[in-house]
């Protein structure tokens, strides 16, 4: 694709890729940002775009900018929380969920907590806590990205924590 | 709001309306983009439902700034190959101005080409002289063996003449 095809494609898909990227983050400077940077990376791995695909492309490239910004402030965020207030015990008091859940797993009661928890993380807790499968495998049958199922997995692990403390008296 | 349905993994169409009007919050904005990163159908779905209508209007163009990044990123791709080389260029004229290259090269290539120029006019004065000294042998052997082979022929003629004479003899 020669620059100015390729500069015909930014005029025809900026919008597009603007809006995918204020929907996800809400803040116009950021997706304006965002979407230079979704662009850049398209004209970098330009050859494997063809026009019928490359609405779909587009979006993709623009959700993965999303996501990488979304992680990033997500983690500096929950990181700051955590420190604060939102966990209410020691990290070096109590075991980490995945041991309270393996020691408590007969538990009827841990196992409803477990498949009360909604998607994404109910089938990843299901498949790591109680079928006790390994993330290699739980990504080649869910379909996803061993990366994710581990940033799941961990999410999934805080959410656990957030209600069984209270429950179980764990702190 | 369910934004991902609990038996397939993928988006409502409650979930997918919710992100398109902007109501998700932090986290579920992350989920959102971290499935649509990896699935191609909901990715598919996604796309569809971003129509005309609902596209909004970056503040800022981004046409001139986009196409002035890649031109900067060119312009330091270039600048980098073109610095790898002069430094290489650099590296090579020095080694060779201090004489490196020729220290290196020159006794060995002298060295080699005189023991090899040597070694061969060695072997090519011995083949010739092998050659003269099986030439004059075989000479020598051509003139002999004529007679002595005849004569060799002659006396086996003659033993078997005689030995079938004899034979008829003591028959009759």
């Amino acid at each position: 694709m020669r620059d100015t095809a390729f500069e015909e494609l930014v005029q025809q898909y900026q919008r597009l890729v603007y809006t995918v990227c204020y929907q996800m983050t809400k803040n116009p400077q950021t997706a304006e940002d965002l979407t230079q940077d979704t662009f850049l990376s398209a004209y970098l791995h330009r050859d494997s775009c063809t026009p019928e695909t490359a609405k779909p492309w587009l979006c993709r490239i623009a959700t993965n900018k999303a996501k990488d910004y979304l992680k990033s402030a997500y983690n500096r965020r929950v990181n700051l929380t955590d420190d604060d207030e939102d966990v209410q015990y020691s990290q070096y008091a109590t075991p980490p969920p995945e041991d309270i859940v393996v020691d408590t797993v007969m538990s009827g009661e841990i196992a409803d907590v477990i498949r009360s928890l909604r998607e994404p993380y109910l089938q990843v807790s299901i498949l790591y806590f109680l079928e006790q499968k390994p993330v290699e495998e739980i990504a080649r049958q869910l379909g996803r990205p061993s990366k994710t199922v581990h940033t799941q997995l961990y999410r999934a692990k805080q959410l656990l924590q957030k209600q069984l403390t209270p429950k179980g008296g764990f702190s | 709001m369910n934004l991902f349905d609990n038996e397939t993994g993928h988006f409502t169409e409650e979930g997918l309306d919710s992100l398109i009007a902007g109501n998700l919050d932090e986290l579920q904005s992350l989920e959102a983009a971290e499935h649509l990163s990896f699935c191609d159908s909901c990715c598919g779905r996604y796309a569809a439902l971003l129509t005309e209508d609902v596209l909004l209007q970056p503040e800022h163009p981004v046409t001139q700034p986009v196409m002035q990044r890649i031109q900067k990123r060119r312009n330091a791709i270039f600048f980098n190959r073109g610095l790898k080389v002069g430094l290489a260029a650099c590296l090579a004229l020095g080694l060779w101005l201090t004489g490196v290259f020729s220290a290196v090269s020159t006794p060995l290539q002298q060295g080699n080409f005189d023991r090899s120029s040597y070694l061969l006019e060695q072997e090519q004065t011995r083949i010739v002289s092998a050659k003269e000294e099986m030439k004059n042998k075989y000479l020598a052997d051509d003139e002999q063996k004529p007679t002595t082979l005849n004569m060799q022929i002659s006396d086996a003629v003659e033993s078997f003449f005689a030995t079938f004479t004899q034979k008829g003899e003591t028959n009759k």
